[in-house]
């Protein structure tokens, strides 16, 4: 009977994927006949799970690109498909592959316990809980009870955590943690406006020697003594390039160069390599690897356009957008800032993230901004409560008559284009009519 | 002129970008021309409320609403209470509006002793509430709009409430009724951020802190057609909709 139901939904993900569609509904039908498929088509593959709510899709991208020029064979939800079904059907599509050894799984967080209690994983890597669309997932202590829940049903699963999330400091069972140690961007002082830093223990405040981003450092409660652990792979001497360029050593001995910006990927860097090492890849290999990486999918990815060079970041949550932020502020050349807000649900209805986002202090002089999306009159109140200029103008009701915008910006090198995940699939189909970039599925 | 605003459990209750609030009245009093200290205060600080001129409170969940409930109630009701009966202006939205009555019950059924200030109290609810609102405030004489997310159900016995729901659920999704006003407190499930689209409330809480503290009538004008454009754009979202649900 599986065998029919598997046979069947791959033929179905076959003809779907000819028009670019399907990367979920095949799995959802399978689950639908039986639940315990998942656990037959995983059963072959060493699983890796990549979870937490930002970076899980470049962190599992770097892993992928690892393993694979590692000569093993990789599986991967490339496409973001990271719920169940979107899982069940990337192993359908796979299902008569001849080789088969690793599968690396992005995951929604909220889905890994369902995930593990049908099937089996070898790793399990966190990234970090951050508030992230409270519309839906609501608060990050319910997320990390799920992620734990999920953890709890495979007794043996390694796990590959950031050290530097005081939420994660107390998960028991086989783990390593990853984290940086004190840097030039780390910083002493709270900035206001961070969540999670009463300690998961006792609930008073923790003291921080130093933070990295939002509420991640190296954190120690006063009345309890829960304090950050012991860290297995530990990033030194970071030196930030330009926005998209860093180096850094992982241990103090091997050194890596990438091609991707800000300091939050040095962390989802520094959680592939902390799995690839585990594995036992070399570090000639994985530095390789690293440095021939490209960023994704809106994933700071750029393009040139009419002689700018264009960057798209997608920007989900105030962790997330904080650090996109940062990006252009290494970069000194003429730039135009574009922010487009949109409410769907997959971007979140509740808009009142923005104000959570630090515009303030990091402040960028753009030559020129735009705003656009179903919200832009949020957008643009919230950015001139922040110190920008904009006027009617610079509102543009349509993504083409923003696209129009940046054409005539001739003054601007750079075009920084902040994007929540609708308005980023609104603004690919613009200019993948226009032939600037390819169609993506 | 010079206004304080005391930003209280800033690091507590400061998920839903409620900050925002704070952001926007330091912005307009700047353009008043009104100096603006804003002071940020946690657990165990002591509440100078004689230095206060606006307080603002915000939202958060659950896990950091019982260690803010334990402090007010240990370090800061009597002054909370002497500011709010002395007509001292506040904006409290969300799980500080909850913590500011009797007794709050969390979603997980634990019951959190409130301050006690204002004679209300907040069961749980099965469903949460999450999603535009839209009110008429009678006080303001306008509509108000915002983004409510809560699973309280609010019931404020006999003050007024801040408006009444023409769309969304408010205080408790029974009774038609959205925050409460009493005095120069404002108590509302309105994120947004609320100020972003509510100038009205903006107005009142600096006109009521101007008056309070330098006894001057100050009318403050707020020139904003980018957030008239943010507000009425939800105002017509749901306005169609009731037609067309018609």
């Amino acid at each position: 009977m599986d065998y029919i139901v598997i046979k069947g939904c791959k033929l179905m993900q076959k003809v779907l994927s000819v028009f670019h569609m399907g990367s979920s509904y095949p799995g959802k039908v399978a689950l639908k006949c039986n639940k315990s498929i998942l656990k037959s088509l995983s059963d072959k593959y060493k699983v890796i799970l990549v979870t937490g709510t930002n970076g899980k899709t470049t962190t599992a991208s770097i892993l992928a690109k690892i393993l694979r020029d590692s000569g093993y064979p990789v599986i991967h939800n490339a496409t973001g498909a990271n719920m169940l079904p979107g899982i069940t059907t990337l192993f359908i599509a796979h299902e008569s592959d001849k080789e088969k050894k690793y599968a690396v799984i992005e995951i929604d967080e909220a889905n890994v316990p369902l995930y593990t209690s049908i099937a089996k994983a070898e790793y399990i890597v966190c990234t970090n809980i951050f508030k992230d669309q409270l519309d839906r997932y609501g608060e990050i202590y319910t997320t990390l009870r799920k992620i734990k829940d999920g953890i709890k049903k495979l007794p043996n699963i390694k796990m590959v955590l950031n050290g530097d999330e005081p939420l994660f400091g107390d998960i028991e069972g086989k783990k390593v943690y990853f984290g940086f140690n004190q840097n030039p961007h780390s910083y002493r002082e709270e900035k206001s406006n961070v969540e999670g830093q009463f300690c998961v223990k006792c609930r008073a405040k923790y003291d921080y020697e130093f933070y990295t981003y939002n509420h991640l450092g190296k954190y120690k409660c006063p009345k309890c003594g829960y304090k950050r652990p012991q860290l297995k792979y530990y990033v030194s001497n970071i030196n930030i390039k330009d926005d998209d360029h860093v180096n850094f050593k992982i241990n103090d001995t091997i050194f890596i160069e990438a091609n991707i910006g800000g300091l939050y990927n040095v962390y989802n860097i520094l959680a592939a390599a902390a799995v690839a090492m585990e594995i036992g890849v070399k570090p000639e290999i994985l530095k390789k690897s690293i440095k021939s990486y490209k960023a994704r999918f809106g994933r700071t990815e750029s393009f040139m356009y009419d002689n700018k060079e264009i960057k798209i970041i997608l920007v989900k949550n105030p962790a997330g957008f904080n650090q996109g932020l940062m990006i252009p502020t290494y970069n000194k050349e003429d730039k135009c800032g574009c922010f487009i807000l949109n409410d769907d649900y997959a971007d979140g209805r509740d808009i009142s993230w923005i104000w959570d986002v630090d515009f303030e202090n990091t402040f960028t002089d753009y030559n020129n901004i735009f705003v656009s999306g179903s919200r832009r009159y949020d957008m643009a109140v919230r950015l001139n409560v922040a110190g920008y200029n904009l006027h009617c103008d610079d509102i543009c009701d349509t993504i083409d008559m923003l696209v129009e915008k940046i054409k005539k910006c001739d003054n601007c090198k750079y075009v920084y284009i902040f994007s929540t995940y609708t308005a980023m699939l609104s603004l690919r189909k613009v200019l993948a009519e226009q032939n600037i970039i390819e169609h993506s599925w | 002129m010079n206004i304080n605003i005391y930003y209280m459990y800033y690091d507590l209750l400061n998920v839903y970008g409620d900050r925002g609030n704070v952001l926007i009245l330091k912005n307009v009093l700047n353009q008043c021309g009104i100096n603006c200290d804003i002071k940020y205060i946690t657990i165990n600080d002591y509440f100078d409320y004689k230095n206060c001129d606006i307080l603002f409170m915000g939202g958060g969940q659950d896990y950091e609403q019982i260690t803010v409930g334990e402090d007010i109630i240990k370090n800061k009701l009597s002054n909370m209470q002497k500011y709010i009966e002395d007509g001292g202006a506040g904006l409290y939205i969300c799980g500080s509006y909850q913590l500011l009555g009797k007794k709050y019950v969390a979603a997980d059924g634990r019951k959190i002793n409130g301050a006690g200030i204002l004679d209300i109290y907040t069961e749980k609810g099965d469903k949460r509430y999450i999603g535009d609102i839209v009110i008429q405030s009678e006080f303001f004489n306008s509509k108000l709009v915002g983004f409510e997310n809560h699973s309280g159900r609010t019931y404020i016995n006999n003050y007024s409430p801040l408006g009444k729901v023409i769309y969304g659920n408010g205080n408790n999704g029974n009774d038609g009724s959205e925050g409460l006003i009493y005095k120069n407190t404002i108590c509302t499930y309105l994120h947004g951020c609320c100020l972003s689209k509510n100038p009205e409330i903006t107005s009142f809480l600096i006109s009521s802190a101007v008056l309070k503290k330098y006894n001057v009538q100050f009318d403050v004008s707020i020139e904003a057609p980018l957030l008239m454009k943010a507000k009425n754009y939800i105002i017509d979202r749901y306005s169609k909709q009731s037609v067309e649900s018609k």
